[in-house]
């Protein structure tokens, strides 16, 4: 008996309410609809092809400086509001920050054609124009996000407009560095150009969303199981079962590519690595990151398995700003945006960089 | 009473599938980093391409022997579509330009009108000063002619008493030579 007392404190005691939930949940959470995301109240601006630009207004205006937000073309922009508690939108609003968000929407087939040089010129730059007119203020802050942190900051290279903050999180500014997570060999076998994506993109036109979810896949984790481990693991609780659905709902939600901005990518900024030789030209304008004068945040993860810091902190010494920081948060690449660490850095950030009303 | 926490099967459920998730994909990463992959990759996806390009060029050309649309003819009417917002955008854009130059000539109207407002005012306030410079220079003229009038006053007053002067001279001159002529028979008789 001696012997058993002590194992006995090991033993779990069986819970059935909690035990009947979690496995209710368990189980509706993979059979439910998709849960309803873009809570935080917003309206549009400006339509273009199938880009929306969004305004967030907010809830007592406290900086004149409006944020606006250039997302991924890999995945929906809704990451940035995904639910109440958990949206840095959401956040930015209640702390007085004007919110635009560029959505570039779903590709159609007719979009095949769109390039990198569409997006900066004809997408973003309007974008921000309509932005800084709706908006009145004199000046704009540009957050970029993943791959939206480049073309922010191939934007903000060869823009005329004011952009007086420069935000870049997790951006892929080396793409040679992104290559080292690769097995050696491919990665070896893509930088010499012995895999070629032309024919690819010229069969496919425009790049269906499970492929780009594939790729995703091979790059970050191929085989990814322990999500379902988890939810069963905490699935008793409602907030963490909720939150979960909507992350799965989220990594699995990829939207088309332009199999033109595929070739650009691949051929021009992966192989070439043009951006950080300065020989990428955009609607005949060289991207020299020199022209950048805007204050810099640059904020990277610890735990990215898809952007290593080595690729984002180059563009730290590529520009010519006197106010730069560089900061990184011990989280994942998709991370940053549902905690609360980011959003509250950035705050402090801005509200130095940035006129109060 | 021991601190440690019940066994919690869901918990190392969790630990275990993601040890075996990272082992899993580490594996994947071996049997993928070597040269024959990476052939066997680029082989596959060739074929693969090649498939589709022989595919899509069929349903093409049955297409268009069924006199039926395919998804390209379906984009190119899309694309015009996208066109014309294009210009419509441009044409929106080039509307907002106007605009700013119209609101830009009205601030400047309106700057012109208060420049006009303040002339205005200034020249009212120089008109009013005029009228009573004129007031001045009329009552100064006035001045000027009761002045000469006294002056002239004055100068013949000067000449009335000059005249009277002499005059006065005249009657002194004459009574002295009378007066003398009066004394000489005296002197006369008193000499004899």
């Amino acid at each position: 008996m001696a012997m058993i007392s002590p194992l006995i404190d090991y033993i779990p005691s069986l819970d059935i309410t909690k035990e009947q939930k979690r496995w209710n949940r368990f189980i509706n959470r993979l059979n439910d609809p998709k849960p309803k995301v873009n809570h935080t109240p917003r309206q549009v601006v400006w339509k273009k092809n199938k880009s929306t630009l969004w305004h967030y207004p907010a809830v007592e205006k406290k900086h004149e400086t409006p944020i606006f937000i250039v997302y991924s073309l890999v995945n929906k922009p809704y990451i940035f509001d995904l639910a109440p508690g958990i949206s840095a939108i959401e956040q930015f609003v209640n702390r007085g920050y004007e919110v635009y968000l560029l959505d570039w929407g779903v590709l159609g087939y007719e979009d095949k054609g769109i390039t990198l040089d569409d997006y900066i010129v004809d997408h973003i730059q309007k974008a921000v124009k309509r932005a800084l007119r709706h908006s009145n203020a004199e000046d704009i802050t540009i957050w970029g996000a993943c791959l939206g942190g480049v073309m922010a900051s191939i934007y903000a290279a060869i823009s005329e407009e004011p952009i007086k903050n420069l935000i870049l999180s997790t951006p892929p500014i080396d793409f040679r560095a992104v290559t080292q997570i690769l097995p050696e060999k491919l990665a070896e076998s893509i930088l010499n150009n012995e895999i070629s994506v032309d024919r690819f993109v010229d069969v496919n036109g425009l790049i269906p969303p499970r492929y780009l979810h594939y790729l995703c896949r091979f790059i970050s984790s191929p085989i990814h199981f322990s999500s379902y481990a988890t939810l069963l693991n905490h699935g008793y609780n409602d907030k963490f079962a909720d939150k979960w659905a909507r992350m799965d709902m989220w990594t699995k939600d990829h939207v088309p590519m332009s199999g033109e901005v595929l070739r650009q990518i691949y051929n021009d900024l992966i192989i070439d690595n043009k951006l950080m030789k300065g020989e990428l030209i955009v609607c005949g304008k060289r991207v020299d990151f020199k022209n950048i004068q805007a204050n810099l945040l640059v904020m990277t993860a610890a735990n990215d398995n898809v952007v290593p810091e080595e690729a984002s902190l180059p563009i730290m010494d590529l520009v010519s700003s006197k106010d730069k920081t560089y900061e990184k948060f011990v989280t994942g690449h998709i991370g940053m945006f549902l905690s609360n660490k980011c959003p509250d850095f950035m705050d402090k950030w801005l509200a130095m960089r940035t006129k109060q009303v | 009473m021991s601190n440690n926490r019940p066994y919690d099967p869901f918990d190392s459920l969790s630990k275990i599938t993601s040890q075996l998730e990272k082992q899993m994909n580490d594996l994947i990463y071996q049997v993928t980093d070597n040269k024959e992959f990476v052939r066997l990759l680029k082989r596959g996806s060739l074929s693969h391409t090649l498939l589709q390009e022989r595919l899509s060029k069929n349903q093409e050309l049955l297409a268009s022997q069924l006199n039926m649309p395919t998804k390209n003819d379906l984009a190119n009417v899309a694309k015009i579509a996208i066109q014309t917002e294009e210009k419509l955008d441009g044409l929106e854009e080039q509307l907002w330009n106007l605009s700013d130059s119209a609101d830009k000539t009205n601030q400047e109207i309106v700057t012109i009108v208060e420049i006009s407002k303040e002339v205005m005012k200034v020249t009212t306030q120089l008109k009013s000063e005029l009228s009573e410079f004129g007031k001045e220079k009329a009552e100064l003229s006035e001045f000027k002619k009761e002045y000469m009038e006294l002056k002239e006053e004055m100068s013949t007053m000067k000449e009335l008493l000059k005249s009277f002067i002499t005059s006065e001279e005249n009657n002194l001159t004459e009574m002295k030579k009378q007066k003398s002529k009066q004394l000489e028979p005296a002197k006369a008789g008193n000499k004899k």
